[in-house]
């Protein structure tokens, strides 16, 4: 069973990723927004959306 | 001067019947700009020089019998995220390259160009259009007319402010989360983000690729009308601009809505915890003020609202970042604190869930267009709360987990739609609440139709900040 890991590395993890130079009390803002972030998606996998298309559109047709 | 038109409906028609010149409106605002811009902060760079250039163009072309519509003499802001030929655009920013603004006016300035408008200056914002007001770097903090402690709302903030106190009869904004609506109902104006594509958005800076729209703002919806009618249409350089053709806004404002059908959302709007009781009372003053004058109103309920709204506020979180993820991490510092926040927070989300959030998308725009098809539009307040205070503003204060919930602006950038903001009244502590009008896709004409009847009927859009009166700006 994997070690559950803690936001703080989580999110330092991504930040350290990025390249981004942040402080000690920025980190502390970035943790507190993760968990906003997380609930946002997690509530997104609604049953409605099961077998929809990604509003994602790529078409050559503007090229033609 | 202080007895001037109010509206650019009013300045179109005293400039034809010869009681003003464009060159005095120019001057009353650029008098008004020397006293009350100090003290709001409104412009990031003026341009009186230009707009009095301009203004006598303007007024030659009236004598030569050349009449190019009604925003022809008029003086308008343009916020500075939008190229204009005439000044540098900063984006309200020490990172923005400032070579990004040779490229000359965006295709929308163009166009307000072509039809003899007077660009008065570039006006504040946020940084990037993204964030909250920075004192710390070196731009104007905006302040809202109505009480100068409290902000203006963003980041149409200059254009809604310059509005409001009369320095410009109306101004570009942009929208990718109620950044046009947020600063017109804060500051008691009209501005309209119309549907995605509509407005080509080349030439402006990105804050969201998906989600940004370009839009009017102005003192009253007749006059959002004349400008939509300017700035609408389709451009190539634009990928997401839409090719459909442009309907004539102004001949459908005839002030009546007998015969319309209007849907009312509560369960996400008044009845949400933490909506002011004045905004419940003064929403259903104007949907009963509306019923009275023929309107029939059905109460509706926007399925997975919640969920739409969360999908906006990812696909905005990460867009935002891909734009700025290569000068995060050497230009940290030139970042704004509140920007560092805002855009670096799409760090935090997974490409699986941006993608999720776009399935939403599809779901959302099927299931609105489907609940909505009874009806020719949806009204909704434009926000649950008036303007904040100056002072604590900050990104924990604006984006921590419930307080967006009374921001009713974003999810009409997500699906799309078109979406007015227009005064309904007051706060008991003297601050402008705003109604909302949504329609479906490319159904502005609807739109300005409900809003304008509605401003024949009510004189919010009328009202003039105590600011603007005590320096003279208004009689």
């Amino acid at each position: 069973m994997p070690e559950t890991i803690s936001p703080e590395t989580l999110v330092r993890a991504r930040l350290d990723a990025a390249g981004i130079p942040y402080s000690d009390e920025e980190l502390q803002v970035f943790v507190n927004q993760y968990a906003v972030v997380q609930k946002q998606a997690a509530s997104l996998y609604i049953p409605e959306t099961r077998y929809e298309e990604p509003n994602l559109v790529f078409s050559l047709t503007r090229y033609l | 001067m202080t007895d001037l038109p109010m509206t650019i409906k009013d300045a179109a028609a005293a400039l034809r019947a010869g009681s003003i010149t464009s060159v005095q409106l120019t001057e009353a605002m650029i008098e008004r700009a020397n006293t009350l811009d100090p003290k709001l902060g409104v412009y990031i760079r003026r341009l009186d020089e230009a707009a009095l250039t301009d203004a006598a163009r303007a007024d030659a072309d009236f004598a030569a019998g050349i009449d190019l519509g009604p925003l022809q003499g008029i003086p308008l802001g343009v916020k500075d995220i939008i190229a204009t030929d005439d000044a540098p655009t900063t984006a309200q920013s020490l990172v923005l390259d400032p070579r990004w603004g040779d490229q000359g006016d965006a295709p929308v300035v163009k166009r307000l160009r072509a039809a003899g408008a007077v660009i008065t200056g570039k006006t504040s914002t946020m940084e990037f259009a993204n964030g909250l007001p920075d004192p710390d770097k070196p731009f104007p903090v905006p302040h809202n007319p109505w009480n100068v402690d409290y902000w203006t709302g963003g980041s149409g903030s200059g254009t809604g402010a310059g509005i409001a106190a009369g320095l410009f009869y109306g101004g570009l904004g942009t929208d990718t989360g109620g950044s046009i609506r947020g600063p017109a109902a804060f500051c008691g104006i009209s501005g309209i983000k119309p549907t995605f594509g509509l407005v080509p958005k080349n030439g402006c800076t990105f804050n969201g690729f998906s989600l940004d729209h370009i839009g009017p703002m102005a003192r009253s919806a007749w006059d959002c009308a004349a400008m939509l009618q300017v700035m609408a249409g389709y451009d190539p350089g634009d990928a997401c601009s839409a090719n459909v053709a442009v309907p004539d806004y102004l001949v459908e404002l005839a002030g009546s809505v007998g015969g319309l059908k209007l849907a009312v959302e509560r369960d996400n709007h008044t009845r949400v915890d933490g909506v002011l009781p004045e905004v419940v009372h003064l929403f259903e003053a104007a949907g009963g003020l509306l019923a009275s004058a023929g309107a029939g109103i059905t109460e509706v309920t926007l399925p997975n609202w919640t969920v739409i709204k969360s999908a906006h506020t990812l696909t905005s979180n990460v867009e935002k970042y891909v734009y700025h993820k290569v000068d995060m991490p050497s230009r940290w510092q030139d970042y704004g604190r509140n920007t560092r926040f805002s855009s670096a927070q799409g760090v935090l989300v997974d490409g699986a869930d941006y993608v999720q959030a776009q399935r939403v998308r599809s779901y959302g725009v099927k299931a609105v267009l489907a609940l909505l098809e009874p009806y020719d539009a949806l009204i909704v307040p434009a926000n649950g709360k008036t303007a904040p205070k100056l002072e604590g503003l900050s990104f924990e204060s604006q984006w921590g987990s419930n307080v967006r919930q009374t921001s009713f602006t974003g999810g009409w950038n997500f699906l799309g739609f078109p979406a007015i903001a227009i005064p309904m009244g007051f706060s008991d502590s003297g601050l402008p609440l705003s109604l909302q009008i949504i329609g479906k896709p490319f159904r502005e004409a609807v739109v300005f139709r409900i809003a304008d009847a509605f401003q024949r009927l009510t004189d919010w859009h009328l009202r003039v900040p105590p600011i603007a009166k005590l320096e003279g700006a208004y009689a």
